[in-house]
């Protein structure tokens, strides 16, 4: 059962921003993670901010360096037929079309592929794991045969997102907006190991009010 | 189902910690859909009246048609491959374990 939070649906990236700076607030795009996580219990949300009005989110365009800017809200069913990443970007077209099944490539967006929280099945079953704040990760002595085998500290997480790999390869940035102004982060950078932080997938931080 | 059986569905369990099943949801228990099946698949049911059971020579085919077809896949597979698997499922992790420590039959 989903837990109880209040839902607004933001207009604007600054209207979003302003919202999502308050503890326990969650970012709503496609939906196809963040309501299984809440309905599983891996986490909670006090708030739940929708982005996906905000239509200068949505789309591929071309750069006038001769790359593509995808929004985040663009979905993976949209990149994988856009015949500009086809041409330019093969390797981004393949993984997009390799996402999960059609219903959640329709819905999934490429700014939530990037950040979707792990397909441990310890950290998203019944089990107080380290990285939901327990204090042991079961996959060490468990069953780990999808778990990773380099850059495993305390916990031994394998990042999800089949699009990463190929943005990586391909040297992409992710534009991140934050309450102090943008930043551009190659995706290189973008997502953390365990070993960094295990309470964190990516160098994105939580809202504080 | 059988499909499922034969190449899919397993139950993993947390054996040595907690004893509970870790894969309990649609993501990790992995059930075949139609994209796991060929566009055309034709049905043969074999039509010999069974009189003894009941009065109208009805036979079920429900679940007794699973009981074969993880063992069809199997024979598939060794027909294929030359490795004979008798555990299910057989999926790539279990078939490089068996061709690893076994040649083709010639």
């Amino acid at each position: 059962m989903l837990p109880k939070f209040s839902y607004l649906r933001a207009n604007t990236l600054d209207e979003a921003l302003r919202h999502l700076a308050s503890d326990g607030a969650r970012v709503h795009a496609g939906g196809t993670d963040l309501l299984g996580c809440l309905r599983d219990r891996v986490f909670d949300a006090r708030s739940v901010i929708s982005i996906s009005a905000i239509g200068a989110l949505r789309g591929i365009q071309e750069t006038s360096r001769g790359g593509l800017r995808i929004g985040s809200l663009t979905t993976i069913a949209e990149i994988a037929r856009d015949p500009m990443v086809a041409a330019r970007y093969r390797a981004l077209s393949m993984a997009a079309a390799e996402v999960a099944s059609p219903q959640l490539r329709n819905q999934g967006t490429i700014g939530g592929n990037l950040c979707q929280k792990p397909r441990c099945w310890y950290y998203r079953g019944e089990f107080d794991c380290l990285r939901k704040g327990g204090d042991l990760c079961y996959a060490v002595e468990g069953e780990n045969i999808y778990h990773c085998i380099l850059g495993g500290d305390n916990c031994y997480i394998v990042h999800p997102s089949d699009t990463a790999p190929a943005l990586v390869a391909l040297n992409a940035s992710v534009l991140i907006a934050g309450p102090e102004g943008q930043r551009s982060v190659p995706v290189e950078a973008f997502h953390l190991s365990p070993a960094d932080d295990y309470m964190r997938e990516t160098v994105l931080e939580t809202g504080r009010s | 189902m059988g499909i499922g059986l034969a190449t899919t569905e397993a139950r993993m369990l947390d054996t040595h910690q907690t004893g509970k099943m870790v894969n309990r949801n649609g993501h990790d228990y992995k059930l075949p859909t139609i994209l796991d099946v060929p566009e055309q698949m034709v049905s043969l049911p074999v039509e010999l009246a069974d009189t003894e059971v009941n009065t109208t020579g009805a036979k079920g085919l429900g679940e007794p048609v699973t009981i074969p077809t993880a063992a069809a896949v199997a024979n598939a597979v060794y027909h294929a491959t030359g490795v004979r698997v008798t555990g299910t499922p057989i999926n790539p992790v279990q078939l490089c374990r068996l061709l690893a420590g076994q040649r083709k039959e010639v």
